[in-house]
């Protein structure tokens, strides 16, 4: 407010200066109220923001909290549902999609409070899962035993390997396995079984050629007879067959010789061969009859089969045995005489004992000609062994000439004057005129002898040489 | 001593006679004759060759001879070998 125009009068100028006081601390006043007014506000303003803030804070927090609440609830939801759906599962043993549900479960809820309770979960689905394979495994190898008793290894081993419920493909290898042993135990047994025939079928062959080569056919027939297993009694039923006609080779000769009245035959009489004619007639010796006309005188001769030679009963017997069973009875034959080259000979063809004969009969020939080597080496050696062409050679006259020469050249020397020295160059000679036969181990004695040129008789050798 | 078929061996002697027969101191032996003697594997008399057939007699005693240090002999009869009187050692009568 602009100040008024000075008026000289003193006592207006002193209300003046009171109005002024007055005014000023009035707007002094009314300034402080603004101020202080002021101030409050701001106080008031400040208080309502902090207030504000304070309230957002708490609903934030409130917020957070519900919401953590609702996640918390979420959560519980999700695990109620998993454990839910896993035990379900489990039920139904499937374990495996329960341990996928409880990893999505933690896929989902990686820091969850069920994560710790959803790994125990997936392990205990696992030991579960583990628990069941060995069940069916052990259920599979219970089956599988059972079976292999009652209906065989191959087929137990098909059940291992064709099962196809629960955990198949799981316990793949574990069937596998199984049934790869019983497979493999199957095998061990069907080998054995062929090892055990093939020695049973071996042990038959060697006893049966033992017997023929000891001439023995009823101890043939015997090991035949014996035999309990069809499958090997078939295998030998042939030579069973011709055994069998070997072993009635007489019978069989006798039954032909009594039905041949009137066949020539030869037979050894007497040390001599003679051909008679048949009779067909049977003694009660068992011997049998036959005529030979000599001239116009005819004499009946009874004679056995023994008297028969081998050819003849073999011609007789031509068209009444196999050929086999003539080879064989002629092998027995030979065997009897141990004539082993000739018995090889009669081995019957394409025969179970034919490879086996040749062999033992090679066997045999073999070491009957090694002993009859070392036989006849043992001989040698008793007898002197025949003098060498040298030994017998002996050096004769003329053959061995001595020759020798002497040069003697006689002196004076010595030391009287007359004293003489002879000296004698002595060359000997020894000449082997002989054509082939060498001097060994001969001793030459060369000597110079000298006679006493006083006393008679008396002499010395000079000089001598040995050589040896 | 080893000799082929129709082989030969030869070997030379040489050997030394000091004696005096002229005056009267007379000693010595000079040069009489030779032998050969061939002994078999056996060690027996195979062939005997000499220049005298005195000492052809005598061979098998004079061959005794050979391995003694003092080699004189006395013929007694032309068949008996004996040392002479002055020897020391007489050991070969056969």
């Amino acid at each position: 407010m602009p100040p008024s125009a000075p008026v000289p009068n003193p006592k207006t100028k002193k209300n003046a200066s009171m109005k002024l006081t007055a005014v000023s601390c009035v707007v002094l006043l009314v300034l402080l109220i603004i101020v202080v007014h002021l101030i409050l506000a701001q106080k008031r303003e400040a208080a309502a923001r902090a207030r504000a803030e304070k309230e957002k804070i708490e609903r934030e927090k409130a917020a957070k909290e519900l919401e953590q609440i609702e996640a918390l609830r979420a959560q519980d939801n999700a695990w109620k549902q998993t454990t839910d759906r896993t035990t379900a599962l489990a039920q139904d043993k499937k374990y495996d999609e329960a341990v996928a549900v409880l990893e999505e479960f933690i896929r989902q809820w990686p820091s969850g409070k069920y994560l710790e309770s959803a790994n125990e979960e997936i392990a205990k689905a696992k030991e579960l899962k583990a628990k069941a394979i060995n069940e069916i495994l052990a259920d599979i190898r219970q089956k599988a035993a059972e079976l292999a008793e009652k209906a065989g290894l191959e087929k137990a081993a098909e059940l291992c390997s064709g099962y196809n419920g629960p955990f198949a493909s799981e316990t793949k290898d574990a069937r596998n396995l199984m049934s790869k042993n019983y497979l493999s135990e199957l095998k061990s047994i069907q080998e054995k079984k062929l090892a055990d025939a093939e020695k049973l079928k071996q042990d038959t062959l060697t006893k049966i050629v033992e017997c023929i080569l000891a001439a023995d056919i009823p101890g043939a027939l015997s090991v035949l007879d014996k035999l309990s297993d069809k499958e090997l009694a078939a295998q030998f039923s042939d030579i069973a067959k011709t055994i069998r006609e070997v072993a009635k080779f007489d019978e069989t000769l006798m039954d032909a010789l009594s039905k041949a009245d009137g066949m020539k035959l030869k037979i050894i009489h007497g040390n001599k061969p003679k051909t008679i004619s048949l009779t067909g007639k049977i003694n009660d010796d068992g011997s049998l009859s036959g005529k030979r006309q000599v001239g116009k005188v005819a004499a009946t001769i009874n004679f056995g089969t023994k008297d028969i030679p081998w050819e003849e009963k073999i011609r007789i017997l031509n068209d009444k045995l196999s050929p086999q069973a003539l080879a064989l009875a002629s092998l027995v034959n030979a065997v009897k005489e141990k004539n082993w080259d000739s018995a090889a000979k009669c081995i019957p063809d394409g025969t179970i004992i034919s490879d086996q004969l040749s062999e033992r009969l090679e066997t045999i020939a073999s070491d009957t000609r090694e002993q009859a080597a070392a036989n006849e080496k043992e001989q040698n050696q008793k007898t002197p062994a025949p003098a060498k062409e040298e030994d017998n050679l002996k050096f004769s006259k003329g053959d061995i000439v001595l020759d020798a020469s002497v040069f003697k050249k006689k002196r004076f020397e010595g030391a009287d004057y007359d004293d003489r020295v002879q000296k004698i160059e002595f060359t000997v000679r020894v000449a082997n005129n002989h054509f082939k036969l060498p001097l060994n181990n001969y001793t030459l004695h060369s000597m110079i002898v000298g006679s006493h040129v006083t006393s008679k008789d008396v002499y010395s050798i000079l000089e001598k040489k040995r050589k040896s | 001593m080893n000799i082929e078929a129709r082989g030969k061996y030869e070997e030379k002697i040489e050997a030394r006679a000091e004696y005096n027969n002229t005056n009267s101191v007379r000693y010595g032996y000079k040069y009489y004759g030779y032998i050969m003697i061939l002994l078999d594997p056996d060690k027996q008399i195979f062939l005997v060759k000499s220049n005298k057939p005195s000492l052809v007699k005598i061979a098998d005693a004079i061959l005794k001879l050979e391995g003694e240090a003092d080699a004189s002999f006395e013929l007694k009869n032309g068949t008996k070998v004996q040392r002479p009187k002055d020897a020391t050692t007489i050991n070969v009568i056969p």
